[in-house]
């Protein structure tokens, strides 16, 4: 054999292992989703701290790859199938509920606790997109696993969605997130078609200052009677209210500053970036990808119309004077602080000098409580 | 000798081999396990009857009975080593460039599937199959694990890779779940209805605590209000007491200084302390002592 032939074949070789050749339809279309979520992330700025490292991880996890270099996220032995690991096994939600607890002031809720009702109600999506899933054909555990994107976060999705259809899980994730990004398109018509003017005028009462005797109260009580009731919501719950308790507690500061900052940004990297890369097109471009991504905008939908006719039903019962605008219905969903702050800017359209956005912080909250106990139910009748 | 213990070596290496089954097999993949490139696609499990450890490395493993040596099992590769009692998985898409376990055919081309020996002219196990009656996600298998080859093939509906194969299918929980509640509604007003319990009981909870310490509050502030002109008299006379003290130290302070009265500070003795009581750990001087220069 000449030295050109040999030259030639392993330029042969070399270009069979390229991209270029093992490249498919699916990598391609799922490049361009990777693209369109990077251009959500970073010119529209739509929640980029979550588009950015899912649309890059989609990018990495659709680049076309000769197998057998231990390269793909699910290849065993990979650098990436490792990092990926807790995302499987539900290593990263609580995590990053960790951080959430150590970054919300629940003043707002403990201040007026009947909001806790508003965040309980915009649950129903949840259950809507559940009943909506069973109608369409799929099991009781991955119809679970879907109705989760209605409780509109994400860190819960993915661990529900890793016990009950752990197939799944890419597209619900994406999906979870796709729409949390989505809230300040999806709310605002749904809330100004369930509302009238007047009602979107209503001005409530300020919240009054709750004590910090309180305020480290809240994480430890809040924890016995959640986690006693639903125990399959403990690493959500637990992660939750202990990242909380660090805050609140005030001689912890170091540990409370470094869940809410450091912590939660590494598990964040980490998750958006495997949940992006989990979406290879082989495993991603399904028909029942499509549904769930349907499903999932449905379950959105549901949920804000709950969270705002349920305020109007309980304004029912309220005295004048005392009554909630509904306006902050929409932030019974759990997506913190975005559904609070779609409250603010629908309110302050009809009135200006109409803050509503330390009272939406209260369902919105509790709307986190809320889901992460939904889906310790979930868990515990189809886990 | 060496000869008679080389030919009993591989009498055993031969006796074991036959051991082995093909023991589950799954034409039609939907949503069943997928393989470490995110594929799915059929797949059939060999199971290793015996008690003693096999090497499938070099048998041969076809979808067509002319020819048996349409996918060698590479040699020399541990994971072709299979332990008494355990299972090996084929996956089956025409793509053997993705390591030992994937073979060069796929099951919905024959109907056939055959193991072969080293030699790839003795047969060790065969099934047979129809194509067109195969269901997706449901795959056929030996329901017993044992090493006779008359054991019944039956179908499984839900198939187990790399597991015994269960004659008995046991619901889960979700299953169980579905057929009292097909459509779901009963696990949402059940749901529901502990979300609103719980979260209103917190509720509940918080508006008791927060009215306990509204009180508290109140009383504290109207306590402050009350003691308010005597605290302040207070403070009055405490910033007047306050005020001679520090003139009364002025005065003494000149005093003393002008009939020289008054201690020096010795000012030494804290830099004296310092170096007579320093370490090599603490010592400033050893922060300013030279890197060792090499001798020109």
């Amino acid at each position: 054999m000449d030295f050109f032939t040999i030259i030639s074949n392993n330029l042969q070789q070399f270009l069979s292992f390229t991209g270029f050749a093992n490249v498919t339809l699916g990598n391609l279309i799922m490049i361009l989703f990777g693209f369109l979520f990077l251009y959500l992330g970073i010119v529209r700025k739509w929640e980029p701290m979550l588009l950015v490292p899912i649309g890059f991880g989609i990018l990495i996890g659709n680049i076309p790859f000769a197998p057998g270099f231990q390269i793909g996220i699910y290849e065993d032995g990979s650098v990436m199938n490792y990092l990926y690991f807790g995302v499987l096994k539900g290593v990263y939600p609580p995590l990053i509920f960790l951080g959430i607890g150590a970054m919300t002031d629940f003043s707002a809720l403990i201040s007026n606790p009947k909001m806790m009702l508003i965040g309980a109600a915009a649950q129903f999506g949840i259950f809507g997109a559940y009943i909506v899933a069973t109608l369409l054909g799929f099991n009781a555990a991955e119809a679970g696993a879907i109705g989760i994107i209605g409780g509109a976060d994400g860190p819960t999705a993915i661990f529900l969605s890793s016990k009950l259809a752990p197939d799944l899980m890419g597209a619900i994730a994406v999906s979870a997130y796709s729409y949390m990004a989505l809230v300040p398109v999806i709310q605002p018509p749904i809330m100004k078609l369930l509302t009238t003017k007047k009602e979107r005028l209503i001005r409530m009462k300020p919240p009054r200052k709750v004590s910090q005797n309180e305020k480290i109260i809240f994480p430890i009580l809040g924890l016995l009677l959640t986690t006693f009731l639903v125990p399959s919501g403990l690493p959500l719950l637990g992660m939750l209210f202990f990242g909380n308790l660090l805050k609140e507690c005030g001689v912890t500061r170091r540990l409370a500053t470094t869940a809410a900052n450091p912590l939660i940004d590494i598990v964040t990297i980490l998750l958006g970036l495997t949940v992006g890369a989990s979406t290879q097109a082989t495993t991603f471009l399904t028909p029942k990808s499509v549904m769930i991504f349907g499903l999932g905008a449905a379950s959105f939908m549901i949920a804000t119309a709950t969270g705002v006719l349920f305020v109007k039903f309980f304004n029912l019962f309220l005295k004048e004077g005392n009554k909630i605008n509904p306006l902050i219905g929409n932030a019974g969903v759990s997506a913190v602080p975005d559904s609070a702050r779609v409250s603010q800017e629908v309110g302050l359209h009809y009135d200006k000098t109409n803050y509503l956005l330390m009272h939406a912080m209260g369902p919105n909250v509790a709307g986190v409580i809320g889901s992460a106990v939904a889906a310790g139910l979930l868990l515990g009748f189809l886990g | 000798m060496i000869l008679c213990f080389l030919a009993v070596l591989m009498n055993t290496q031969a006796q074991g081999i036959k051991n082995v089954r093909i023991n589950e097999v799954l034409v039609k993949n939907d949503s069943n396990c997928i393989d470490n490139y995110g594929i799915r696609s059929g797949w059939f499990e060999v199971f290793n009857t015996g008690y003693s450890t096999v090497n499938l490395g070099g048998c041969f493993v076809t979808n067509d009975i002319n020819n048996p040596k349409k996918y060698r099992i590479a040699k020399g590769d541990a994971s072709t080593i299979l332990a008494p009692r355990s299972y090996a998985m084929f996956y089956a898409y025409q793509n053997s460039d993705r390591g030992i376990f994937h073979v060069n055919f796929s099951l919905d081309e024959k109907g056939f599937l055959a193991l072969f020996d080293q030699s790839g002219k003795v047969l060790i196990d065969s099934v047979s199959y129809d194509i067109a009656a195969q269901i997706a996600d449901i795959s056929f298998g030996k329901m017993e694990n044992i090493a006779d080859k008359e054991a019944q093939w039956t179908t499984i509906e839900n198939p187990t890779p790399g597991a015994v194969n269960y004659t008995k299918i046991e619901e889960t929980r979700a299953e169980k779940f579905a057929k009292t509640d097909p459509h779901g509604f009963i696990i949402t007003i059940t749901c529901m209805g502990v979300v609103f319990l719980l979260l209103a009981f917190l509720g509940v909870t918080f508006t008791l605590i927060g009215r306990r310490f509204k009180r508290r509050t109140e009383r504290l502030t109207a306590k402050m209000e009350t003691d308010a002109p005597i605290a302040q008299e207070k403070s009055t006379q405490v910033q007047h007491n306050q005020e001679n003290n520090d003139l009364i130290a002025i005065a003494m302070a000149l005093h003393l200084y002008f009939n020289e009265q008054h201690e020096d500070e010795p000012t030494g003795f804290y830099l004296n302390r310092g170096l007579n009581f320093s370490n090599g750990w603490s010592a400033k001087y050893q922060m300013f002592k030279k890197s060792p220069n090499r001798n020109k």
